[in-house]
């Protein structure tokens, strides 16, 4: 028979470096999860994608076992590798941090698609755009 | 230490979390918990001199990108992992070890040998294979006289078993510092003084050689420290290594090759492996 579900936990952890630091830590405890165990595996599956964070959905059952998910890295992430950035504009309404092709934004939306509730590849363009915006990175036309 | 709880809550969940995430993460939040139902998001700041104005910019931040309300205050102090604990009991592992938590109480038989832990905020509750996996293979190795050198000592768990199979010397580098204060008191707790220090490296232990190196870390820094550990050790040197899913596990037997180190024994239980090596 099926486990029955008592939670359903989700993080942006960094990729390979998670600790048990709050919000973490309270949330996994709370819940009855064995943190530690839980952020080993996490850091030894994802140690190749350093320098990400990346969202975990972590499912808990009434036995406090637990399953999870890592999804594809934030879409900031993705688009910062795209063009070859650091970081975004602190403040993206004066300061520039970047262009991105149109064929790179088609690349970041698809890798992000299934994260994002749609599958429509027009519609994940324009959320990511969106998303570029705020960290001031324009998009080509 | 103290944490102040910053929390932005939204009309409706917003299409990509990534801007207010990466707002955080400017601010130092590394890690933050996200709820659809209201939808949040939530991190955490340690509370320091200067976090008042960091707090109040982060909020200007998250508003302007959309959030409909910022809050923050300070996290009441819980004991987090107080709720596993409640289903950590003693258990035997291998022959010989019993890993035993400081509340419960074990009758142990003439031979065994216990390790009373509190495992804190630390790796090592020796309630996982990789710990367990550890062990096993540590209990066949001769510690008589040895120096032992605890890459990633966590808890301080491997360390105080090296000493209790004999070792003549041991020491455990961390890079968390919270690691170093568990193991340091774990090892007090068995009368031993063991040598723990915050560090990335071997090196941070002083001079080798070492004759025996325990390494339960994750396998790319397994592989990363494999040459300054090989310089570190003695001729022959046994190479511990855990903490390596199977997936991984051929990248670290490569790099040990090419490291002229000849495997031993490897153990594999639960996806995890762990293994011995012997040093040139």
């Amino acid at each position: 028979m099926a486990k029955r579900v008592t939670g359903v936990i989700k993080l942006n952890i960094p990729a390979g470096k998670g600790t048990p630091a709050p919000p973490v830590g309270p949330a996994l405890g709370q819940a009855g999860v064995n943190m530690m165990e839980f952020l080993k595996k996490f850091n030894e599956m994802t140690a190749p994608q350093m320098g990400f964070v990346l969202p975990v959905e972590i499912t808990v059952f009434e036995d406090r076992s637990y399953a999870f998910v890592v999804k594809q890295p934030l879409a900031t992430d993705l688009i910062k590798r795209a063009i070859g950035i650091e970081r975004g504009a602190a403040n993206p309404k004066t300061d520039k941090a970047g262009v991105i092709s149109r064929d790179k934004l088609r690349d970041v939306a698809k890798a992000k698609m299934k994260d994002l509730n749609t599958d429509d590849e027009e519609m994940a363009m324009r959320i990511i755009a969106g998303s570029a915006r705020s960290m001031g990175v324009r998009v080509e036309d | 230490m103290s944490w102040i709880e910053i929390k932005a809550t939204f009309d409706h969940a917003p299409e990509d979390w990534s801007p207010f995430i990466e707002a955080f993460r400017d601010f130092g939040c590394e890690n933050t918990i996200q709820s659809d139902f209201p939808p949040s998001l939530g991190a955490a700041m340690v509370d320091v001199e200067g976090a008042a104005e960091q707090i109040e910019e982060l909020k200007a931040r998250l508003l302007e990108l959309g959030a409909k309300d910022v809050e923050s205050a300070p996290l009441i102090e819980q004991n987090w992992d107080e709720i596993w604990r409640q289903h950590f009991h003693p258990r035997r592992i291998g022959n010989r070890f019993v890993v035993r938590p400081t509340w419960e109480e074990f009758e142990a038989k003439p031979d065994d040998l216990i390790l009373v832990l509190d495992p804190g905020q630390a790796f090592g509750t020796g309630d996982h294979p990789t710990t367990r996996m550890c062990l096993e293979l540590m209990e066949g190795l001769d510690h008589a006289g040895k120096r032992v050198a605890d890459v990633g000592c966590g808890s301080g768990i491997l360390s105080i078993a090296a000493q209790m199979l004999g070792a003549a010397e041991v020491a455990g580098v961390d890079i968390e510092p919270v690691a170093i204060e568990v193991a340091k008191e774990n090892a007090e707790r068995h009368g031993m003084d063991l040598h723990f220090v915050a560090g990335s490296s071997i090196r941070d232990l002083g001079e080798g050689p070492w004759d025996i190196v325990l390494s339960n870390i994750i396998s790319a820094t397994l592989i990363a420290m494999g040459p300054s550990i090989v310089r570190e050790t003695a001729p022959g040197a046994a190479w511990i290594v855990s903490g390596i899913i199977e997936e991984n596990w051929p990248d670290v037997v490569r790099a040990a090759e090419r490291l002229n180190c000849t495997l031993v024994r490897d153990k594999h239980e639960d996806g995890w492996v762990a293994a011995e090596f012997r040093c040139p």
